[in-house]
């Protein structure tokens, strides 16, 4: 299937981003970019810095060098909470769910700064089990619950582009199953989507784009579908 | 018999309700910053300073001590500008904001010392004076219960707009995690800003509160409540709002009653000695929780 996306205009372009922690660099200039209504997978092996360029994106771990541009502004330097007003939105590896809080609380924060009642109730049919568990602490749910509530709650930030780190991580396989038809289904709505993953054969199967990052340089870019027949991805993601 | 009973436990509700303004304002820091600030008492001793300044100015009460309560609190978000904030950009150790605000608040006392002097002074009101409510054979000075309503309606207040309130639920998130909040668009470094003004305005009205209670105040009351509102709010549990102002009420309440049982002497050795003891029952304070705050 070509990838239809590939004339759509960038929203997000990352250059050159070095991620440095003392004296270990974690990205080593990274090149990436995602156009509007793709969803891009960034797939690779524990501790090649995934979770680390994404938090770069958010604004969470300050970056050595490089620029992040996204629908069309220079926002390197933005604090992270404009990044996500200007729609960059990101689920974290692990959830990020407000345990202490009910789980209407945090989906509430989630449209923190646009607060709208209306996109409640359309995340509630969207996701019933929310509306069921509602007044519950968000620490008491399940982990699949708990992803979706992290889903949803992005989802009321209004998101232009929603990045996902690793939704699959903890999940039993029905469940791992379920939150990526979700994905699946918000990428057909027409969100644009930069997916994290270790579950590389679903990533790449859902991915329009997929880069793959080792030991903090993007070593192979190309179509998702290509990539998923590429011996090096075989051999080292796919088991041969 | 009872009629003193009543009294001294109105004399406990009025200090305990101090106690717990106090305490709030510095677990509200511990809560959402995570740093115990330790110029907590010197701006409880600046917020009296600062309403003596304008009373001596002679503005109407009406205006000073509002104003003196703000003063206060502008000088508490300066602290955080200037000092917290740098130190939280650094990712400094838990031991350097309170190094740095053990310095403010000698600057702020030696300031109070310099400008009005060493010996303790008291507010230019007279309308408190010897004035009282009489309920049957209960005497309720005009003070004491002006105290108890702006002690507990401040909480209130804080009460609500913490639980209640869309800001208060955005605090609770930075309160369990900075990182998660900022990843939903908080602006987590603003609230900061605004617990550190919030917390300083807590510190100040009880500082004036004290200056009304007993009609003196000195460079060097902060000290001691200090240390009094360390003991709430461990009493109360780390960082939980419900146990600083118990914790507040209960010191009161001890204190009041080894004065009146035992004797002044023995007043804080007497509720430190209570402190020690529940903390033996219940280490981690009355509310607190064995929860550990996530990155």
């Amino acid at each position: 299937m070509p990838d239809k996306t590939l004339t759509n205009p960038e929203l997000l372009g990352i250059h050159q981003l070095v991620v440095q922690y003392g004296h270990v660099k974690a990205l080593r200039g990274v090149d990436l970019q995602v156009r509007q209504g793709e969803l891009v997978a960034l797939v690779g092996a524990n501790g090649a810095g995934k979770s680390s360029l994404l938090m770069a994106l958010s604004g969470l771990v300050p970056m050595q060098q490089g620029q992040i541009r996204f629908g069309g502004a220079d926002i390197t330097h933005w604090p992270t909470h404009r990044r996500v007003q200007g729609g960059l939105v990101q689920v974290a590896e692990g959830r990020a769910i407000l345990k202490t809080l009910s789980v209407e609380d945090n989906l509430r924060l989630g449209g923190y700064h646009q607060p709208s009642g209306t996109d409640l109730q359309e995340i509630y049919q969207r996701f019933p089990i929310l509306k069921k568990r509602s007044r519950q602490l968000a620490g008491n749910l399940s982990g699949g619950e708990q992803q979706q509530l992290a889903i949803g709650r992005a989802l009321l930030a209004k998101p232009r582009l929603l990045m996902l780190d690793e939704p699959s991580m903890g999940l039993a396989p029905r469940i791992i199953q379920e939150i990526f038809a979700i994905v699946h289904d918000l990428h057909q709505q027409g969100m644009t989507l930069l997916l994290v993953e270790q579950n590389v054969r679903q990533a790449l199967k859902l991915a329009d784009q997929a880069y793959v990052l080792e030991t903090g340089v993007i070593t192979l870019q190309g179509a998702a579908q290509e990539l998923m027949h590429h011996p090096g991805v075989l051999a080292a993601y796919l088991g041969g | 018999m009872a009629t003193m009973l009543a009294q001294q436990l109105l004399n406990a509700l009025s200090l305990g309700s101090i106690y717990a303004l106090f305490a709030l304002g510095f677990t509200l820091v511990f809560g959402i910053l995570g740093v115990i600030n330790l110029s907590h008492g010197g701006l409880f001793m600046l917020g009296a300073y600062a309403a003596l300044f304008f009373l001596e100015a002679h503005w109407p009460a009406w205006i000073a001590l509002p104003t003196a309560i703000l003063v206060t609190g502008l000088i508490g978000l300066l602290i955080d500008l200037l000092i917290l904030k740098r130190l939280r950009r650094q990712q400094a150790p838990h031991l350097m904001p309170m190094i740095a605000t053990i310095g403010t608040t000698i600057l702020m006392t030696s300031l109070a010392q310099g400008l009005f002097g060493a010996e303790s002074r008291h507010f230019p009101l007279s309308f408190f004076d010897n004035a009282s409510l009489t309920l049957g054979s209960l005497t309720l000075p005009y003070a004491q219960v002006v105290i108890i309503l702006i002690a507990f309606g401040t909480m209130i207040v804080m009460g609500w707009l913490l639980k209640k309130t869309r800001l208060g639920i955005a605090l609770q998130a930075i309160a369990e995690s900075p990182r998660a909040a900022a990843l939903l668009g908080i602006p987590v470094e603003r609230l900061f800003h605004l617990t550190s003004f919030l917390a300083a305005i807590l510190g100040g009205i009880a500082g004036i509160l004290v200056g009304l209670s007993f009609n003196a105040i000195s460079p060097f009351m902060g000290q001691p409540m200090l240390h009094k509102g360390i003991a709430a709010i461990i009493l109360g549990g780390l960082g939980d709002m419900r146990g600083a102002v118990l914790g507040g009420l209960f010191l009161g309440f001890a204190e009041v009653l080894a004065v009146t049982y035992l004797s002044s002497e023995y007043r804080d050795a007497f509720s430190f000695g209570l402190l020690f003891l529940v903390l033996l029952w219940r280490p981690q304070g009355l509310f607190g929780a064995t929860h550990v705050r996530s990155a």
